[in-house]
C-alpha cells in the first residue's frame, strides 16, 4: 500500500471512531454518543499492585474499584451464570443504548457504578445501602436474589442485563463500566456506558467527600494507570441489604 | 375477671404507649417540618434570620430523635427495620442543615440554596421510605 492510500485509510477509521466511539467495540452506541464516554483506560488491580484476573474473582462475591472518579464506587460481579448479550436498555431520557455484554471465559464478569440513579446511594467508606444480593438470597426488592438492590428505596437492576430495572422507583438502569479482557486474563476499564449522574452525585455530598476523601476537588480527580480492587466489605465498613 | 381486666389493662397500656410514640413522633416530624418552613421562608424573601432559626429547629428535631433512645422503636412498627436507613437519613440531614448553616455564614446564599434543597430531598426521601407516597 502506498503511503498516501495508508494515511487515506488510516484517516477514514479515525473519522468514524471519532464519529462513533462504540464502533470500536461494534457493539455499544447510543443514540447522540452521550451515554458513552471513554476515559483512561486502567488497569484492575488488587491492593498489593498485582493484577485482578477474570478467573480468580469468586462467584457472587462483590467487588469494589473506584472508576473513572477517585471516589465514585463501581461494583465489579462475577455472576453465576453467563450474561446476556446486546441488551437494549433506556435512560431517563428516553435515549435507546446498547450493552454488549459480560467478559471474562463464562461471559459473566460485569461491572456497574455503585451509585442509585434514583437518589444517587453509593457505596462508600461508612455504609453500603447498594449491593449484589446473591441468587440463594431472598430480598425485599425483587421476587428472587441475583439483584443488585438499591435498600434505600428497594430498586433493583439485573446485572446479567446491562443492570437494566427490575423494580423500584429507578428511573433509569445503572450506568455500566465498559470492561477490556485481555489475552492474559487481566480486566480493564475503559468507559462508561448509560446515563451515569457523576454530576449530580458530586454536587450532593460535600460533607462526605470531604470527611472521607480529602474534599470534592480530590473526590473527583480523574483515576489514572490502576485502581485498586477489593471485597465491598473492605471498601466499606457495614453493607445494609434489605 | 380478673384475666379480662388483666387483659384489658395490658392492651390499654400497650396501646396507649403507641399513642405515646406516635405522638412524639408526630411532635419531632412538625418541629422539623416548621424549621424546613422557616428555612425555605428565609431564603425566599431574604429573611436570613430564618434560615439560621430553620437550621436550629432542624437540628432540635434531629437532637430530639435521638435522645429517644433506639431508632428501631421510635419508627411506625411496619417499617422498623429500615432504622439503619432512619440512621443515615438523619446523618445525612445533619450534614446539609450543617451546609446551609456554613453557606450562610460565608454568605454564600445560592449554595445555601443548593444545601436547603438536598436538605429537603433527604427529609422526602425517608418519608418515602417509611411513611409511603
Amino acid at each position: 500500500m502506498q503511503r498516501r492510500d495508508f494515511l487515506r485509510v488510516m484517516g477514514a477509521g479515525a473519522a468514524v471512531v471519532a464519529v462513533n466511539p462504540s464502533t470500536i467495540g461494534q457493539t455499544l452506541y447510543a443514540d447522540n454518543g452521550q451515554l458513552y464516554k471513554a476515559y483512561e483506560k486502567v488497569q484492575l488491580v488488587k491492593t498489593d499492585g498485582s493484577p485482578v484476573k477474570a478467573g480468580d474473582l469468586e462467584v457472587e462475591k462483590t467487588y469494589v474499584f473506584n472508576y473513572p472518579h477517585a471516589a465514585t464506587p463501581c461494583f465489579l460481579i462475577n455472576l453465576a451464570d453467563k450474561a446476556d448479550s446486546e441488551v437494549s436498555l433506556k435512560s431517563e431520557d428516553g435515549e435507546e443504548y446498547v450493552w454488549s455484554g459480560a467478559i471474562g471465559k463464562n461471559q459473566s464478569v460485569v461491572a456497574y457504578t455503585a451509585i442509585c440513579p434514583h437518589q444517587l446511594t453509593h457505596a462508600n467508606k461508612v455504609d453500603s445501602f447498594i449491593s449484589y444480593v446473591p441468587k440463594n438470597k431472598t430480598t425485599m426488592a425483587y421476587k428472587e436474589g441475583g439483584v443488585i438492590v438499591c435498600g434505600s428505596h428497594l430498586s433493583a437492576y439485573d446485572p446479567r442485563r446491562g443492570a437494566a430495572n427490575l423494580s423500584g422507583p429507578a428511573p433509569q438502569p445503572l450506568a455500566s463500566i465498559v470492561l477490556e479482557h485481555a489475552a492474559d486474563d487481566t480486566i480493564w476499564a475503559v468507559a462508561v456506558l448509560g446515563a451515569d449522574k457523576f454530576h449530580d452525585y458530586f454536587k450532593s455530598f460535600r460533607s462526605e467527600f470531604k470527611e472521607q476523601w480529602g474534599g470534592k476537588r480530590k473526590a473527583k480527580k480523574l483515576v489514572s494507570i490502576s485502581v485498586p480492587t477489593v471485597a465491598l466489605t473492605e471498601y466499606t465498613k457495614e453493607v445494609i441489604q434489605y | 375477671m380478673k384475666k379480662i381486666v388483666l387483659i384489658l389493662a395490658m392492651t390499654l397500656l400497650v396501646t396507649s404507649s403507641f399513642a405515646d410514640e406516635k405522638k412524639a413522633r408526630i411532635s419531632d416530624m412538625k418541629h422539623m417540618a416548621d424549621g424546613m418552613g422557616l428555612i425555605m421562608n428565609g431564603l425566599l424573601y431574604n429573611y436570613l434570620d430564618n434560615v439560621d432559626e430553620g437550621v436550629k429547629y432542624i437540628k432540635e428535631g434531629v437532637d430530639s430523635i435521638k435522645s429517644k433512645g433506639d431508632l428501631k422503636s421510635y419508627l411506625p412498627a411496619d417499617t422498623a427495620y429500615a432504622y439503619k436507613f432512619g440512621e443515615k437519613s438523619l446523618r445525612r440531614i445533619v450534614e446539609y442543615a450543617n451546609e446551609v448553616d456554613e453557606a450562610m455564614k460565608a454568605k454564600d446564599y445560592d449554595a445555601a440554596l443548593e444545601s436547603s434543597a438536598l436538605l429537603m430531598r433527604q427529609c422526602s426521601s425517608c418519608h418515602s421510605r417509611v411513611r409511603g407516597w
